[in-house]
């Protein structure tokens, strides 16, 4: 058996070294199918980043009232606290807030509210709530303004629905362009493979007569697409990576091309997840590209 | 060892019969030679013997199994009893003689250390030992023709078939293959050579099945005209 496979290695070697030319278009088509896809992937890997880190930034303020019982106060924390989506609760006293509003107005306005302090300070405290995921926060927002001892919550209401309806199309436009992609990858490379499996069609008539088995027969094209997909592979990702790296270096002299001063995703984690993908997506589309071609050839 | 019972043939499409009501009967260790013009059939009888196609009516028999009844997955096993040779040789240009022959063995999974042991018997037997590294663009037509015999009786099967094996060969290079075969079929394989090379089919004084417009006209020893 392992004879049998050194044999179908050997045959798919010398295979694509006996048809370069064919081989060559091969895996530039692999490439090119995979440098399309792959800047796709890479926009759509940054989205989901940048989208992360402005959820992240997303607050929802929960302001109690004055004259809030000890026991309310405690429920209304145990009821945040209990929600799945929240990642985080900060208490702000009326004393915080206050100190927290005069940093923002600065040494110069802050003249305006020097007459406050903690006894008579005119904002209310409040939890400052956290969460994992921006679609919760509406939900959990309605939830805790019922809740007695809460006079109001406040959140960045039109942030996160155009957050949230921007991540949706930059999903479904994801998958649509890459269904189409894969298609027209695999068109190419079916082709491709076509044409290598008709350059060798006297090979498969002969091991037909001789009594090789289909699965035999195909085989070493199988292993050929497979290795071809592969390389395709590995050059798109060298490929991008260095093209990754150049606008990652070309963008970080700017001060901030993104609107809220997020940074594009890492080249590590792009790349990480990049090449996993490619390698896989090679083997498939090479594998996929053989498997329909020799069926052709088969029945000589 | 090969049975025809009222074999008939029309292929798709086709109104003509390419073969009609052929019956005929072939004993293991013969040699017979299927004769007749172009057109007549010759070919047609090799490829049903190897199942490339189907008879329109009728059973075709080998070593009494019925060939319509060798499933798809089956019929790789039963090709590696019937060995065939073409007029065209239809080598692998890329692969030397002894890679073209060692081909064939690699294609059933024999084992490299028997390859490397019987290719070079069965290229002794053809009469090309020292032309094993050649490729057979290097080689002339008859030599071709010897290559593409060792490759088809390398795995050692029980009948051959030789569709028109002289066709491209003068007739002293030809005399050379017919001695091979019948070297061959003195072994004990049996041998089926389709030709319309008149003058040879009677210098061999062997069983001649004649057909004409695919219905046998004759089926006897000796000569071709008598
Ligand atoms: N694939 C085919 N499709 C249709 N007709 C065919 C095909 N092959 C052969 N024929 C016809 O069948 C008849 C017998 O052909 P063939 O067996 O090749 O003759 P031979 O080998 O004796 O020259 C001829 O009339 C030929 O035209
Ligand atoms: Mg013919």
């Amino acid at each position: 058996m392992i004879e049998t496979f050194g044999v179908f290695l050997r045959d798919a070697i010398n295979n694509i070294k006996r048809n370069s030319v064919m081989s060559i278009a091969s895996v530039l088509s692999v490439i090119s199918a995979l440098i399309i896809v792959g800047v796709v992937m890479a926009i759509a890997i940054n989205v989901n980043y940048i989208t992360d880190q402005v959820e992240d930034s997303l607050e929802l303020k929960v302001y109690l009232e004055d004259n809030i019982t000890d026991e309310q106060q405690k429920a209304i924390y145990d009821s945040i606290n209990s929600m799945e989506s929240v990642s985080d609760i900060k208490y702000q006293s009326k004393l915080d807030a206050l100190n927290s509003f005069r940093e923002t107005l600065g040494e110069d306005n802050s003249i305006i509210i020097s007459g406050y302090n903690e006894d008579n300070s005119p904002l209310p405290a409040a939890y400052i709530v956290k969460f994992n995921e921006a679609s919760e926060i509406e939900n959990a927002s309605k939830k805790i303004n019922e809740l007695d001892g809460v006079m109001d919550t406040v959140y960045g209401e039109d942030t996160v629905k155009a957050l949230l309806s921007f991540n949706k199309f930059i999903h479904l436009a994801t998958w649509i362009v890459l269904a189409i992609l894969s298609l027209i990858a695999v068109f190419i490379i079916f082709n491709t493979v076509k044409l290598t499996v008709f350059s060798r069609r006297n090979e498969i008539s002969i091991m037909k007569y001789i009594g090789a088995t289909n699965t035999f027969i195909r085989f070493p094209f199988i292993i050929e697409g497979m290795l071809l997909g592969v390389f395709g592979a590995c050059c798109s990702v060298l490929l991008l990576r260095n093209l990754y790296y150049f606008i990652v270096g070309a963008l970080a002299g700017t001060t901030s091309v993104l609107p809220l001063g997020q940074s594009l995703a890492p080249a590590d984690l792009v790349m990480k997840q990049i090449s996993v993908v490619f390698v896989f997506y090679g083997i498939f589309l090479g594998t996929m590209g053989s498997a329909f071609s020799i069926k052709k050839f088969l029945n000589v | 060892m090969i049975d025809f019972v009222n074999v008939t043939k029309i292929y798709d499409g086709d109104s003509e019969f390419a073969l009609k009501d052929l019956t005929l009967s072939i004993d293991e260790g013969e040699f017979v030679f299927l004769v007749g013009k172009s057109g007549a059939g010759k070919s047609t009888i090799i490829k049903l013997l190897l199942k490339e196609i189907l008879p329109t009516s009728g059973k075709i028999l080998v070593s009494g199994t019925d060939l319509s009844q060798i499933k798809e997955r089956d019929l790789p096993y039963y090709r590696r009893k019937v060995g065939v040779v073409f007029q065209d040789y239809r080598l692998l240009e890329t692969k030397t003689v002894f890679e073209n022959v060692a081909f064939s063995m690699e294609a059933i999974q024999t084992p490299r250390r028997t390859i490397n042991r019987v290719v070079p018997k069965v290229l002794n037997m053809v009469g090309l030992r020292t032309q094993a590294r050649k490729y057979p663009s290097a080689l002339a037509g008859g030599e071709q023709q010897r290559v593409a015999i060792a490759r088809s009786i390398v795995n050692n099967p029980k009948i051959l078939i030789c569709d028109e094996p002289t066709g491209n060969l003068d007739p002293v290079t030809s005399a050379g293959i017919m001695n091979l075969l019948m070297d061959i079929n003195s072994l004990g394989t049996t041998i089926m050579v389709a030709t319309h090379d008149m003058t040879m089919v009677d210098r061999m004084k062997k069983r001649v099945i004649s057909l004409k417009d695919g219905e046998l006209v004759s089926d006897r020893v000796g000569g071709y005209y008598k």
